[in-house]
């Protein structure tokens, strides 16, 4: 796994985070208010609440692919939300892996080459990304697959390549945007279970998820829960029913 | 290095994804090409073979004018302009038009005298007597007439005169002589009823060529009614019909270079919603700014080329195999008589350069502009669309 | 990366091809000195002022010894009634047929 995990302090803390979408204007959008918490190596994050609670803006934070209106972002300590862009990039490509809610995925492409592309700013020669690319999808049984284009994947399987995508830079940390979203129960007990053997690996997992399948499952090590861009409840339930 | 053929490599999968719209975009772009290339290369053709076969026409032409137009000049002025130190040789010439009901044709003919000598662009030989005549290729392809033929014209009294075809010019030199009749000068002089006095304009020879100008100027004080035209003006002429400024070059290029400009204005207008997202989606996967403009810059590259590519090659098959025939009824206009070109294969590179700059370097702008739009926001707005 | 050499090397084979025909048509001068040579005697010896292009009309047929002054017919931008009449330009701006004289020089004749 890529990482540089420091043990004891927080892996990620965010501090006083607000995000305001078109800020001063008549459609501003006031997506997160002073968002304050931590979280910490190893840990299983589920973020729960309604539709427009925030819980997206929050994972785009934390991922690096948005900056806070204001307040600060920190990974393993260093301050991230206003770095320039170049820095923001290396970032999001090195220590996070996205698994989108709609997936994201180029559809007229093939399901190898959607794994490969983005990790072709990265310093790895072609046949490493290769080989690497083959590995995650005979793992996740999508071998016969590698030269078909998405578009032409079941949901399912669509949902694999996405994961299989998010792994190709064997980040420390998974960030997950309703990964059961398009799932009928057999296969959302199937992602659990990939994300299981994820968080056995050491990873740090952070999804959100109105689904009850995801935020009541024993992976679940703590649950935070949003509602109009506030954090309302924060609870440690290792296995606790709601 | 293998960044470069990485970045490459998605370019031509994200090209090769729109297929039918790159397809289509290199087609109209390398016709466009084409085009310009075409006129610039028959343009640049033409004045090297007038620059550098016009080398050896006359030092100098006198005319003569009356009231403003031309008229005959006078033999006795040859006897002046040869007393000037340096001049040579002073040849009064005939030469006028003809002009054909029938074949709806126009005719140069020129009269010469007692030439004898043979040239290797000449089958036959040159008329010996007053009824022989030598004709352009031009001429015998649409009178009929070859060696040992009679060609048959009117005269200025309508009276029907009998030529017997002693020569033929080759074809390799139509662009001089595509549509002359070469007489013995007195029939050229009985046919066109001119006297025995005038002619059509005198040729003088100049031994030094740094003279020729001073001798020009000499001509025109002391002949105040003569017109001299040197045979640096007559390059000059021809440098400067097939310039940038001149019409063809104009008419052709301004059209091509419209529609040119109307291609890369759809480009610049901005990407489609499917790009943006593409975009989007590689910047949220760790992609930077620049990785993107580098790729969208290949992408133009790699379309700019290959058209300019095509484009220049296609002009030069048009041009120098095919003869030109897109370009011809520009030259042609309303003639009958028209020469197959068998042109030098000469290149002026500074101006397929300026072509290139002119149209690849707007071209990656009016691509990486909007691009860079995309390129520079935030993965999550660019995603949320 | 199959796709970007095989790209490549069409392209290069491409610009090659082109710039081999370029660099050939550039170093003309250099080739068939004959071949000019034929036609330059053929000039001299008809006497031949002018390329053999278009025959419509006499200002056209001979540009460089057209009248200078017959009215309409040498500017593009005048009224004209033959095609090509419009593609060839004037004489160029500041380079006259009359060579213009003062008349205080002395000249020898």
């Amino acid at each position: 796994m890529n990482a540089d995990i420091h043990n004891g302090g927080p892996l990620i803390r965010i501090d006083e985070v607000s995000k305001i979408y078109h800020h001063d204007k008549p459609d501003e959008v006031r997506a997160l208010q002073n968002i304050s918490l931590e979280l910490f190596p190893g840990e299983v994050v589920a973020l729960t609440g309604p539709s427009g609670s925030g819980k997206s803006t929050l994972l785009s934070l934390i991922g690096c692919m948005a900056r806070p209106t204001s307040g600060t972002i920190y990974l393993q300590e260093r301050r991230i939300s206003r770095l320039p862009e170049a820095f923001l990039a290396r970032i999001r490509r090195e220590s996070f892996g996205f698994v989108f809610q709609q997936y994201h995925l180029l559809r007229d492409v093939s399901v190898l080459d959607n794994l490969m592309f983005p990790l072709y700013p990265a310093a790895l020669p072609f046949m490493v990304m290769r080989e690497r690319a083959l590995a995650l999808l005979e793992k996740f049984t999508l071998s016969n697959k590698q030269k078909t284009k998405v578009r032409q994947l079941s949901g399912g399987e669509q949902q694999r390549v996405a994961l299989a995508r998010a792994l190709m830079a064997d980040p420390p940390i998974i960030i997950a945007d309703e990964p059961t979203a398009h799932l009928d129960a057999e296969l959302s007990s199937e992602l659990l279970g990939i994300l299981t053997e994820l968080h056995a690996e050491g990873r740090t997992i952070i999804i959100a998820s109105h689904d009850p399948v995801v935020y009541r499952s024993p992976l679940i090590s703590r649950r935070i829960a949003l509602r109009h861009g506030k954090l309302v409840d924060e609870n440690q339930a290792a296995g606790a029913e709601q | 290095m293998i960044f470069n053929f990485k970045l490459l490599e998605y370019s031509l999968s994200s090209l090769w994804r729109r297929k039918e719209k790159n397809i289509a975009l290199i087609i109209v772009y390398a016709l466009v090409i084409a085009t310009l290339g075409s006129v610039l290369l028959l343009t640049h053709a033409l004045k090297i073979e007038a620059v550098t076969t016009l080398t050896a026409a006359p030092e100098i032409v006198v005319q003569r004018t009356q009231g403003g137009r031309h008229e005959l000049i006078p033999v006795t002025y040859a006897e002046t302009i040869e007393g000037f130190p340096g001049v040579g040789k002073v040849i009064p010439r005939v030469w006028g038009y003809y002009y054909d009901s029938l074949v709806k044709a126009n005719l140069t003919l020129i009269g010469i005298e007692g030439y004898q000598e043979q040239l290797e662009l000449l089958e036959g030989h040159f008329p010996q007597s007053p009824d022989e005549c030598v004709i352009g290729s031009g001429v015998a392809a649409a009178f009929g007439p070859q060696i040992g033929d009679l060609l048959v014209l009117e005269d200025s009294s309508k009276r029907r005169s009998e030529f017997r075809v002693t020569g033929v010019f080759h074809a390799a030199s139509n662009l001089l002589t595509n549509d002359l009749v070469v007489l013995q000068e007195a029939a050229l002089r009985e046919f066109f009823a001119m006297p025995d006095g005038l002619a059509t304009d005198l040729t003088v020879q100049v031994y030094n060529s740094r003279e020729i100008s001073t001798i020009a100027k000499k001509i025109a004080y002391f002949l105040p009614d003569s017109r001299p035209i040197t045979r640096e003006e007559l390059l000059h002429t021809y440098d400067s019909l097939f310039n940038w400024r001149s019409g063809m070059m104009l008419a052709v290029f301004a059209s091509a270079l419209m529609a040119f400009l109307i291609l890369a204005w759809d480009r610049a207008t901005g990407i489609s919603a499917e790009e943006k997202r593409e975009i989007g989606i590689l910047k949220a996967l760790g992609w930077e700014t620049s990785h993107v403009l580098g790729a969208k810059l290949r992408e133009a590259l790699l379309i700019s080329l290959t058209a300019f590519i095509a484009g220049l090659l296609l002009a030069w098959l048009h041009v120098f195999v095919l003869g030109a025939p897109l370009l011809v009824p520009l030259l042609k206009g309303w003639s009958v008589l028209f020469p197959t070109f068998d042109l030098p294969r000469v290149v002026d590179l500074y101006q397929l350069t300026v072509l290139a700059c002119v149209t690849i370097l707007p071209y990656l702008a009016c691509t990486l502009i909007p691009a860079w739009k995309a390129a520079s926001s935030d993965p999550d707005d660019v995603m949320r669309g | 990366m199959k796709r970007s050499v095989v790209c490549l090397t069409f392209l290069l084979a491409a610009a090659a091809l082109l710039s081999s025909l370029l660099l050939s048509a550039h170093l003309h001068d250099q080739r068939y000195p004959e071949k000019w040579q034929d036609k330059r005697d053929l000039v001299a010896a008809v006497g031949i002022t002018d390329l053999s292009l278009s025959s419509e009309a006499r200002y056209t047929r001979h540009v460089t010894q057209a009248d200078l002054f017959s009215a309409f017919q040498d500017f593009p931008a005048a009224f004209e009634h033959f095609p090509t009449g419009s593609m060839i330009p004037p004489r160029p701006f500041g380079y006259s047929g009359r060579v213009s004289f003062e008349s205080n020089q002395q000249v020898r004749p």
